[in-house]
């Protein structure tokens, strides 16, 4: 193993946070990435058949069954670990729940998974082994195979339709603060909905977005493109339709090349 | 709703910005209102060169050049294709000014 990710392992289990025979530990999040930078949070995911249960272990609930998920934080130096233990059952369902005959169903993203159960997918398909390579590979295939890039796309596309309407609702009743505003979400969201097409998750947390675009490499659109709209390289305050109409232009043109 | 005028080659047509717009297996389908379509691949290649600065005879041409058409008949096909967006609120013109 990697000189780095068996001290990673070391660390977790110096802290007697590791359960016995659990099926796999992996590094998730921006750590995971290479981009978490000296105040980020260290995420672990661990996968167990067992729930976890230890003086300091607090839970968050989720639509499974079981509903709990447990949780235990602890800091090295000045760093925080989050440790999440899911169970492998729990998992299954998780990907279950973004079936194909799911996502034919019409069902959105957004009641399809909670925020939660959508970011530990969104970081399962980048997550960094750290036990259970052969586990991990199977459940990254399954999500691979699944809806959930489809169902997040639409989502994404959905959004963004409903941005650009605000935005032309806003320039037609004379805001143009407003217009922009509900462009520049407008084309958040249709990046986002091509770099989820390529299965650069992550939508929740803006200041990955560069980063995403970095790692995606999306064919239809440059980063030096994307950064000149996300910085607003070429907004006029003397004529903002131009730059709004542009950018709603931009936001077709995505969407075009998106296959749901 | 009026049939819209023949559209002139100079003529620039734009897609409505707010047109919902999908690729599903392959295809484009736009959706404004109720209205929903599904463009044929000669119908999405135009679609998407509609950027608001391309004139109709530009539209044309692309079309000649991908399809091997005449120029009469690629600004003939073209013309129908821009009629029918028109007529469903799926895209609108603006005039070239004298």
């Amino acid at each position: 193993m990697d000189p780095e990710l068996s001290a990673w392992k070391d660390n977790l289990r110096g802290k007697g946070v590791l359960p016995e025979g659990m099926k796999a530990a992996m590094l998730a999040g921006s750590s995971a990435r290479g981009w978490h930078d000296a105040r980020s949070d260290f995420d672990v995911y661990l996968v167990t058949d067992r729930p976890w249960s230890s003086e300091g272990t607090r839970s968050f609930t989720v639509p499974l069954e079981p509903s709990t998920v447990g949780t235990e934080s602890f800091y090295v130096g000045s760093r925080r670990w989050e440790i999440s233990y899911w169970l492998d059952t729990q998992v299954g369902q998780l990907i279950e729940k973004v079936s194909w005959e799911a996502f034919r169903s019409d069902l959105m993203a957004g009641d399809a998974l909670t925020a939660r159960e959508e970011t530990f997918l969104s970081r399962l398909s980048s997550a960094v082994a750290l036990e259970g390579e052969d586990w991990i590979r199977q459940r990254k295939a399954e999500l691979h195979d699944s809806a959930f890039r489809s169902f997040l796309v639409a989502r994404s596309l959905g959004f963004a339709d409903g941005c650009v309407e605000d935005a032309l609702g806003q320039l037609e009743s004379g805001s143009a603060e407003g217009a922009t505003l509900a462009a520049r979400q407008a084309f958040h969201h249709a990046i986002d909905a091509l770099l989820e097409a390529k299965g650069e998750y992550g939508s929740a947390v803006q200041k990955w977005l560069p980063y995403r675009v970095r790692a995606a490499q999306p064919l239809h659109i440059s980063f030096a493109e994307y950064w000149a709209v996300e910085t607003m390289q070429t907004y006029d305050p003397a004529d903002p339709a131009r730059w709004i109409n542009e950018v709603l232009t931009l936001c077709q043109d995505i969407s075009m090349k998106i296959e749901v | 709703m009026g049939t819209p005028a023949p559209l002139a080659p100079d003529d620039v047509p734009a897609r409505r910005l707010d047109t919902r717009i999908r690729r599903m297996d392959g295809s484009l389908v736009l959706a404004f209102g109720e209205t929903v379509v599904q463009l044929s691949e000669s119908g999405a290649l135009l679609y998407e060169h509609m950027d608001g600065r391309r004139t109709v005879g530009m539209l044309a041409a692309v079309l000649a050049e991908t399809y091997e058409l005449s120029e009469q008949e690629a600004l003939t096909d073209t013309g129908e294709f821009l009629g029918y967006l028109l007529e469903n609120s799926l895209a609108e013109v603006r005039t070239s000014g004298p």
